[in-house]
């Protein structure tokens, strides 16, 4: 490998981006290198303008097109987002409520059948009759039976 | 006074879609021309863009407070942008690019500056030579693109270079040498030196190739 080969990588390197060791390297290889002082020279006439170039052709564009689209994606997303937030807000308590119904259930029978069992009386009951096809619901009770009407009757 | 990128942001995460509409007017041209820069094709770097700045605001919120919304727009951009390429393509592998004697001689010494060296600030030059290496740069073979953009356009350092292309220090280095080289041949018919003596523009003549 030459010198050349070896220091040509390094040319176009900023500041503190070489060890202090190749830097000095660099800067001797250089200071007695025809060519790499033109290539090195070369290189820093030019930079900055690919960038210039890049920027140029951007600006040759309407951006109006660009803007307002990238506004409408974000909007649909605040919007989507939104729909779920609203949902679950909507719906928080009446999930609550759903979650919590067998519970309350729960605890409905257990006060019922306890109610109904320390003295002794008769806890009423429910009893299903089917005449000629057709069932019906009884509810026994300590004052007689109680027939349960349906939309039908 | 113009509202600085934190200020912006903040309002933005807050959901004040103005402030985000403000930072895509101030960064879509740049974060375009990342792309453009790194996937050639216009449609494809307009439809780049606009996905960097929804992924973008998606994110706002893990954006940290000391980092500048304007380098995290840009690396979101080159990602999206090396994915679009890549996804094209084979994965190339990592090997080390030595520089050769070949490889100096490649373009000539020096010949980018040859044209610019009538008179260095003369702005209509720079403003051709610039447009003209924004057209060579999609010659350009993709690991040549990507790293000149990142270097040139986000102004990655060595470091930041190696890290976001998961490549070495000494590959980032030649790497970018070589790109820089590729570069100056395709432009040495524009800079006048293959035909030896005087450029285009000394001779006068226009600006088409």
């Amino acid at each position: 490998m030459s010198e050349c080969t070896r220091y040509a990588p390094m040319l176009t390197a900023r500041p503190g981006e070489l060890t202090a060791g190749d830097a000095a390297a660099l800067e001797r290889h250089v200071g007695g290198c025809d060519r790499c002082r033109a290539e090195r020279a070369a290189f820093l006439a030019t930079e900055g303008l690919l960038a210039e170039g890049l920027l140029a052709k951007a600006a040759e564009r309407d951006f109006a097109p660009f803007t307002d689209a990238v506004m409408a994606r974000v909007g649909r997303r605040h919007t989507r987002r939104g729909r779920v937030f609203d949902w679950v807000t909507h719906h928080r308590l009446r999930a609550a409520l759903s979650a919590l119904a067998p519970a309350f259930a729960a605890v409905a029978l257990v006060v019922y059948l306890r109610g109904a069992s320390p003295d002794g009386a008769q806890a009423p009951h429910l009893v299903v009759l089917t005449t000629e096809g057709e069932a019906t619901m009884v509810l026994r009770t300590e004052q007689g039976p109680v027939v349960l009407m349906t939309d039908g009757d | 006074m113009e509202a600085d990128d934190l200020s912006l942001v903040r309002k933005a995460r807050a959901g004040d879609d103005g402030a985000f509409q403000a930072l895509v007017v101030r960064y879509q041209r740049k974060v375009y021309a990342v792309a453009l820069g790194i996937v050639r094709d216009p449609d494809t770097a307009w439809d780049v863009a606009q996905e960097a700045f929804v992924r973008a605001h998606g994110h706002l919120a893990g954006l940290e407070g000391s980092e500048a919304f304007a380098k995290w727009l840009f690396r979101i951009t080159s990602h999206l942008a090396i994915d679009s390429v890549r996804r094209e393509r084979r994965a190339l592998k990592d090997a080390v690019e030595d520089v050769s004697e070949a490889d100096l001689q490649a373009g000539g010494e020096g010949i980018l500056s040859t044209p610019l060296g009538l008179d260095p600030s003369d702005n209509a030059l720079r403003r051709e030579l610039a447009g003209r290496m924004a057209e060579a740069l999609a010659q350009l073979p993709e690991i040549h693109r990507e790293i000149l953009v990142l270097r040139e356009l986000e102004g990655l350092s060595y470091e930041e270079l190696a890290e976001r292309l998961d490549i070495q220090k000494g590959t980032v280095m030649s790497r970018l040498f070589h790109a820089r080289k590729k570069m100056q041949a395709l432009l040495a018919g524009y800079a006048g030196v293959a035909a030896g003596g005087a450029t285009d523009l000394e001779r006068g003549e226009g600006s088409e190739p």
